[in-house]
């Protein structure tokens, strides 16, 4: 087996603690009063002019932007790439009135086998994250997933995607559970960031939810995630409260040691829904879970979404300007 | 755009501040020069006399000025709306209710003027006017639009009682002046509304919708505005035959007092607390986020008082924790802003009460947390979100009502101390309830005095949940129908003869052989309440099928001793059998239909607004005090106590001047396995004296009276002060037999509680 020794020093010590099932012990969830916290998060809260700028900004700073399909060549990853580099055009940014602000995503995501590519073509500016352990149901057998990480790190991805045995969060076996995400976090130790994926549309129900979050944490993971993306049910904003709040409530037992992160993927196609997923970690953890060191968004489209509401405002911006000189 | 405030939020990312534009509102306060009059029949009337300023509590400057009302302006909008009755009372239920249907869109085509308005002159952030108050106030005008059209539709006029004054409290006006008039309205009858004295002006553009846009018929709706004499000279009006009232328990004491003995029907909804309950068994960061929801952000809608939270002691501190930490993310800032949380208290004086207790709290050592983060608005009168954790004088508090973002905390051990605390406190008005354990949550929804028990969830804000008490749905509606006393005699002929006298007695071996039976005094009257006090809940625990049971049982006896009861009567009255015979016939009837009409009558589940299932669970309401009238000496006394026994309450019943038919049926109630003590039925030597007797006491949790209109009027006199509900007859003889009167019986006796429970999503 593949398994990288860990060191005393390392973030692993210091993030992981050992599996306590009397943490899973206490998880209740409401289904009905998340639904309404969901439904309430942008109730009150609004991104606009500066500050919709900015948290558009925010997002893509947040972005993994993501490739996942059968059709991935060499040249659509390294298309991909300029883009993570270059997400907002320098006209933009310069109508904005911002021209010298650098803006790139937080990270490229893709399978295993195109690491090589992608992080040719980032060139070191930004990490390329690989999913692996058998990515997006993980049923393969667990030697595999752990040379698989081993491969993709190998291959110089910086930040590793993993998927968690859903069947082990749904027979209960959470000791398990706690140590499949173990034997990844040891992998990656020191070498590459977690990123746990809890696919939280195949555990049925929010206490599961939960409980693979609080496992995740336990275990060292980075990152926890909510999606592959493939599950039938994408990332819901009751998931996403959930595990921000299993989050919150590890750091706080920690006196703020224990900062894991969160990363929303699957299906967040529209700026809205982004700038939602930012008001959510706002307000259930704080301003410092918006940063990408802290929270990522995994997606594909939603990028162009980002770009076109930027413009938006550039230009309102800009012809606002316009007036005011012929004024 | 500011590109420096740009680059300062992509260093820090925060939200901008969403002032509204309010240039509607304005434009319509500039309309009318700033200043109004009243409206009455239909017109303005001109502003003059002294100005009463309205404060716009987030600028803390007038943005309006009202007429303060008088006594003459009162008798003018009641003299109007009297005009208006004869023609409105008269029109098709399904006409009243299409005008209904026109108001609720002319206030949902103006929705965003109203929210601004409203937001104005409360203080409350738009974010609750515009999603909760204004689609509230449609929604219950849509609702009596429907309800009346089915129920008053087929007989015009039939269910109007007059007059209306509505009289409204400082907080939610539309959705309260909505809930009131809209009832009343459908039903025939027509308005005046009094708004409180600080927020009137939502009542006046609401007046002026109805005027240019829905046309409705003039002095259906009139509005006065003004203080406490314009309201307690609408109350006096002899032409106001019902009154409703929103706001303080001091308030209410005084038109009940006002009202006493005059016929009029009250409707109260008293300021009142709520209570939140968190459990082991919560979810914790929901019930959290529910209760700072409810208890800083929604204030005022849930409840008019103050918010005390109860929290399991192995949880207690994490949720302190948790609050104080959400706490910090609380916005405070003007109503007119879409991100404001937390909008400003109502005046500087209620800002320096508000202080003031928390000062007290502090020096008796409870602990005050109020947000790191907070920063006092420039403009406004604020009161940071304050946590009270360890209250000392939770009653002290519970009483000053601060309706402010005021949540006093304190912990219990078992659900048993949680509802002996939560029980201790009157006048709760609400209970959220957290906990995943759905036994423990009904169990403690049934044992908690509220009338609206909320479960796993604090803001529940259609319809059927209302505002407060003594209004769910299908009440408020039959609380605009009539009082149908008549002038019902009983049946007569000619005297009885010595020889049927002689026959009488000589068929009655047992019991009393004749008349009076001897005085009631007081130690009689408190004796039977103490021992009704406490053997009826063995009586109300039982189901209503139970019920139903022993009251058939109690018919079967009664017709096994029907000649027994019929000579009674006669001889107690000196009436022809006959007479008698047709008296125990229509106590059969009331009889058999209650016990067949309360077979089915714990409660009812209604599905509402998404995935909440709401259960309306009827209780009795304690025990009921009774006097019976001097007519119908056998059904004058079965109807009221069986009425009043069938919903599950306690009874302690003073006899008229005619008591042995009433005797002798309190012997028949005994074999009939009603349990002992739960009802007594007394010779009361003096009615009236019988009636203040059980007002007074303070185990008696409602009076009927059905003697004299001087009896009543003492009757009410005393409950007006402890707040009891009563039901007086005012001199009329009530017509037994009569539907609606069997309803309001039902009623009277009972009260609902209303039990939401979300699921899903």
């Amino acid at each position: 087996m593949y398994v990288a020794a860990a060191s005393v020093d390392s973030r692993y010590a210091v993030h992981s603690i050992p599996f306590d099932r009397e943490l899973l012990r206490h998880i209740h969830v409401n289904r009905s009063a998340l639904g309404l916290r969901a439904a309430l998060l942008g109730a009150r809260r609004s991104f606009r002019r500066e500050s919709e700028a900015a948290a558009l900004l925010r997002a893509v700073q947040c972005l993994d932007l993501t490739t996942l399909a059968g059709d991935d060549t060499e040249k659509s990853i390294e298309r991909l790439c300029a883009q993570a580099l270059h997400p907002v055009a320098p006209e933009t940014l310069c109508a904005l009135g911002i021209p010298g602000i650098v803006v790139r995503a937080a990270a490229v995501c893709v399978y295993q086998n195109l690491v090589p590519a992608a992080v040719r073509a980032v060139r070191g500016a930004i990490p390329v994250a690989a999913v692996s352990t058998g990515f997006p149901a993980g049923q393969i057998s667990l030697d595999l997933k752990l040379a698989e990480i081993e491969r993709s790190i190998a291959f110089g991805a910086r930040e590793i995607d993993v998927v968690i045995s859903r069947a082990l969060a749904l027979e209960g076996r959470w000791g398990d559970l706690y140590d499949e995400i173990s034997l990844f976090c040891r992998a990656c130790d020191g070498r590459a960031t977690v990123k746990t994926i809890i696919g939280a549309g195949d555990l049925g129900t929010l206490e599961n939810v939960a409980r693979a979050s609080a496992v995740a944490i336990m275990a060292g993971s980075d990152f926890i995630k909510t999606s592959t993306g493939f599950e039938p049910v994408n990332a819901t904003f009751e998931a996403g409260l959930v595990m921000a709040r299993e989050i919150r409530r590890f750091e706080m037992a920690s006196h703020g040691v224990r900062r894991v992160g969160l990363k929303a993927a699957g299906g967040i196609r529209s700026a809205e829904t982004a700038l939602l997923w930012l008001t959510l970690m706002r307000e259930e953890c704080g301003e410092a879970r918006t940063r990408p060191d802290l929270f990522r968004i995994g997606a594909s489209g939603l990028l162009a979404d980002l770009q076109r509401q930027l413009r938006r405002l550039a230009a309102a911006r800009s012809s606002a300007e316009h007036q005011h000189a012929m004024a | 755009m500011d590109r420096k405030r740009l680059a300062e939020l992509m260093q820090h990312l925060d939200y901008d501040p969403a002032p509204l534009e309010a240039g509607e509102a304005f434009s319509w306060l500039e309309e009318h020069d700033g200043r109004f009059g009243h409206f009455i029949g239909g017109r303005w009337s001109a502003p003059g006399g002294k100005l009463l300023p309205v404060i716009d509590p987030s600028s803390g400057t007038a943005i309006a000025r009202v007429t303060m009302g008088n006594a003459k302006d009162a008798g003018r909008a009641a003299g109007r709306a009297a005009d208006a009755l004869r023609s409105w009372s008269r029109t098709a239920g399904v006409e009243r209710a299409g005008y209904l249907r026109a108001i609720a869109r002319a206030v949902a085509r103006h929705a965003s003027l109203f929210a601004l308005v409203e937001s104005l002159e409360t203080g409350d952030p738009v974010g609750k006017s515009r999603g909760i108050d204004i689609p509230l106030a449609i929604r219950h005008l849509e609702k009596y639009a429907v309800r009346g059209a089915m129920e008053a539709g087929g007989d015009p006029g039939g269910f109007a009682q007059g007059v209306t004054a509505a009289i409204l409290p400082r907080h939610s006006p539309l959705p309260t002046l909505a809930s009131r008039i809209a009832p009343a309205i459908a039903a025939g009858n027509t308005v005046v509304i009094k708004p409180s004295e600080s927020t009137p002006l939502t009542a006046l553009l609401f007046a002026e919708i109805l005027r240019e846009e829905v046309r409705l018929p003039p002095g259906v709706v009139n509005v006065i505005t003004g203080g406490v004499p314009a309201g307690e000279a609408l109350v006096r009006h002899p032409r106001v035959r019902s009154i409703s009232y929103a706001g303080s328990a001091e308030g209410g004491r005084r038109i009940l007092g006002l009202a006493a003995g005059s016929g009029k029907h009250v409707a109260l909804e008293l300021d009142g607390n709520t209570i939140f309950l968190i459990f082991g068994s919560a979810d914790i960061d929901s019930a959290v986020e529910g209760t700072v929801e409810a208890a800083f952000v929604n204030r005022g809608w849930i409840y008019s008082g103050g918010s005390l939270l109860l929290v399991e002691e192995s949880v207690y501190h994490p949720v302190i924790e948790r609050i104080t930490r959400r706490m910090e993310r609380l916005r405070a800032g003007s109503a007119l802003d879409a991100t404001t949380d937390v909008g400003p208290i109502r005046s500087e004086e209620r800002l320096e009460d508000i202080a003031r207790l928390c000062r007290r709290e502090q020096e008796g050592g409870a602990e005050i947390r109020q947000p790191a983060s907070w920063r006092r608005p420039e403009q406004g009168f604020h009161y940071p979100p304050t946590l009270i954790a360890n209250v000392r004088e939770v009653d002290a508090f519970a009483a000053a009502h601060p309706y402010g973002p005021v949540l006093a905390c304190m912990s219990f051990r078992t659900p048993a101390e949680a509802m002996q605390s939560a029980n201790m406190r009157r006048g709760i008005h609400a209970a959220s309830i957290w906990t995943q354990d759905i036994s423990l949550a009904l169990d403690c929804a049934y044992g908690v005095r509220a009338e609206k028990v909320w479960i796993n969830v604090s803001r529940a804000f259609d319809e059927s949940s209302g505002i407060g008490a003594m209004e769910n749905g299908c009440e408020v509606l039959r609380e605009m129908f009539p009082w149908k006393g008549s002038r019902a005699k009983s049946w007569s002929g000619k005297a009885l003869s010595k020889r049927e006298r002689e026959k009488i007695l000589d068929g009655r071996a047992t019991g009393r052989r004749t008349g009076h039976a001897g005085e009631t005094s007081s130690v009689e009257i408190r004796a039977a309440v103490a021992a009704a006090r406490e053997t009826y809940p063995l009586w109300s625990g039982r189901s209503s099928t139970q019920r139903a049971r022993s009251l058939h049982s109690l018919w079967e006896h009664v017709q096994m001793q029907r000649e027994r009861l019929a000579g009674a009567i006669s001889l107690d009255t000196n009436l022809p059998l006959e007479s008698s015979r047709k008296e125990l016939e229509a106590t059969l009837l009331f009889l058999f239909t209650t016990a067949a009409y309360i077979d089915k009558h714990e409660g009812t589940a209604e599905h509402v607004s998404g995935k909440n299932l709401v259960i309306n669970l009827r209780e009795p309401i304690g025990v009921v005090g009774i006097v019976a009238g001097d007519e119908f000496p056998l059904l004058g006394v079965a109807a009221p106590a069986v009425a009043a026994l069938a919903a599950g309450n306690g009874v302690v019943l003073a006899n008229g001047r005619h008591p042995l038919a009433g005797l002798d049926l309190s012997e028949i109630l005994r074999d009939a396995g009603l349990p002992p003590g739960c009802v007594k039925i007394l010779p009361a030597g003096d009615p009236d004296q019988a009636g203040i007797l059980l007002a007074e006491q303070e185990e008696v949790d409602a009076v009927w009276h059905f003697g004299s209109a001087a009896g009543g009027a003492a009757v009410e006199n005393i409950t007006a002060g402890n707040l009891k509900r009563s039901f007086v007859a005012g001199g009329n003889v009530p017509a037994w037999g009569d539907p609606i009167l069997f309803a309001e019986l039902i009623d009277a006796a009972t009260k609902v509680k209303q039990i939401r429970i979300p699921y899903g999503v």
